[in-house]
């Protein structure tokens, strides 16, 4: 690349002036890079307080994580590691921060005996006793159930088509519900009802934007600068075998809940680099502190 | 005040005439004149908008001397399209904060309007815009400069903006080390 051996006047942008420009680049990665043409953009990037940088759907990067490990998911900007010796841990791909996780007694893997239809769910406990139930019909996302804090979900159990649950000396029953025909349907519970929980179909996120995959969050959509509310973003999470490797965008896209059209998660693709190899994507939702 | 009664009356209709008047006159750095739509300079500018609520407006043309004849004839170009656009709820309010405003598309004719200009004239109309409090203009200027960086590596940006790599050997390659992902040119 041929270096200009006098900079022009755009090395000397205002720092408000590139605090704006650089609020109109939701990508991270472009703002990283624009940082990084000169000492100048650099040090007055850094005394801008832009809003946080979107969940990575505009972008698909190589992240290096260690040899003997295999990547299984995100949570925020840490990416779960499966150890071939079984441990587990979390990395931050950037700093390059690695935290061990305690050994599970038990590493629970798909069984091959499972049909496509099955539905799984798990109990999880964490140290302080908080517990959920995690529910899950492969291909489909995961849904984690969780019940306030002082209510404690002691066992489940599936019987006669039906997942019960015994949570603080109560026995209920949990009514899974799935439609999948037309897109997602988003349903909200009322937890504060005893016994019976009212599944109700709800026709607008409140202002926020649903991230669903293999990882899944809900954000504000205006906090983060997306142009629409009441939108889910979805990428596929099926296993790695079902989709064609060279596309690692297969089956994502946006629904959009007010006029239920779904489109191509990218509409402007020309940022994305579509040869990552064999991988499967994920939301990623990068802290500003970079 | 009413020594000459008829003098008085002209005066008095003169002004009247002037409070009735559509359009502003600004005057660039260097002596140029342009007349703008005043409703236009109000609801888009609010430093414009400031100035003429508070009547320091120079018929003779009010003197802008930060802004140069290019830029200010953009700006006003800018604003005489918009005088006929329905504003928007986003477009009135100016107390938005940068942080949580919504970010609204530049319209067709916006885009155009950047589209065309040379890079000199976009960075004298981004602070011009700056200057005068234009929000607006402002989203879709640095909205424009952002499109030119969107996807590119830092080599290109400099290329496309014709700045120089100041940075040293060790430098960059510590920045490239610590930032590998984000680099497209490895």
């Amino acid at each position: 690349m041929m270096a200009a051996t006098q900079s022009s006047f755009w090395s000397d942008l205002p720092p408000e002036l590139l605090g704006l420009v650089l609020k109109q680049l939701p990508s991270l990665a472009d703002r990283v890079r624009v940082r990084a043409v000169c000492r100048s953009w650099r040090t007055n990037a850094q005394l801008q307080t832009l809003p946080p940088a979107l969940p990575w759907f505009g972008e698909i990067h190589r992240m290096t994580i260690p040899h003997d490990a295999c990547y299984r998911g995100s949570v925020d900007n840490w990416l779960f590691l499966v150890h071939n010796d079984g441990g587990c841990s979390l990395m931050n791909p950037f700093s390059k921060t690695m935290l061990q996780l305690p050994k599970l007694a038990t590493i629970w893997h798909t069984g091959s005996d499972m049909s496509p239809n099955s539905l799984v769910a798990a109990m999880i406990v964490d140290h302080s006793s908080r517990s959920g139930i995690c529910i899950c019909q492969p291909p489909f996302a995961t849904d984690v159930f969780r019940k306030n804090e002082y209510e404690h979900i002691h066992d489940i159990v599936f019987f006669n088509g039906c997942l019960y649950a015994l949570i603080s000396g109560k026995l209920v029953i949990l009514e899974i519900v799935q439609n999948h025909k037309y897109g997602p349907q988003v349903f909200e519970v009322d937890l504060n009802t005893n016994c019976c929980f009212q599944w109700r179909r709800v026709s607008s996120l409140e202002g926020q934007a649903l991230f669903i995959g293999k990882y899944s969050k809900s954000l504000p959509a205006t906090k983060c600068g997306l142009p629409q509310e009441d939108c889910i973003y979805f990428t596929c999470d099926y296993a790695r075998t079902c989709h064609d490797p060279s596309d690692p965008l297969y089956e994502c896209g946006v629904f959009n809940m007010r006029n239920e059209m779904v489109k191509p998660l990218f509409p402007e693709t020309a940022v994305v680099q579509r040869s990552v190899g064999h991988a499967c994507p994920t939301w990623f939702f990068p802290s500003e502190a970079i | 005040m009413e020594v000459d009664k008829g003098k008085g009356e002209a005066e008095e209709t003169r002004k009247v005439a002037e409070a009735d008047r559509d359009t502003v006159t600004l005057k660039s750095s260097d002596g140029k004149l342009f007349e703008v739509s005043k409703e236009a300079a109000a609801r888009l500018s609010t430093v414009l908008a400031g100035m003429i609520a508070g009547g320091s407006i120079d018929d003779n043309g009010t003197d802008l001397k930060q802004i140069g004849s290019e830029a200010l004839e953009n700006v006003v170009d800018y604003c005489n399209k918009h005088a006929n656009s329905i504003p928007s709820a986003a477009l009135i309010s100016s107390s938005i904060s940068f942080n949580t405003a919504p970010f609204k598309e530049p319209e067709e004719w916006e885009r155009k309007f950047v589209d065309r200009l040379s890079h000199d004239a976009l960075f004298d109309l981004v602070e011009a815009a700056n200057f005068l409090g234009m929000e607006r203009l402002l989203d879709v200027t640095c909205h424009k400069i952002s499109e030119m960086m969107k996807g590119k590596s830092p080599d290109q940006i400099r290329e496309v903006f014709n700045i120089k790599n100041d940075y040293t050997k060790e430098e960059l390659e510590e920045i490239r080390q610590e930032l590998a992902w984000a680099f497209y040119d490895d």
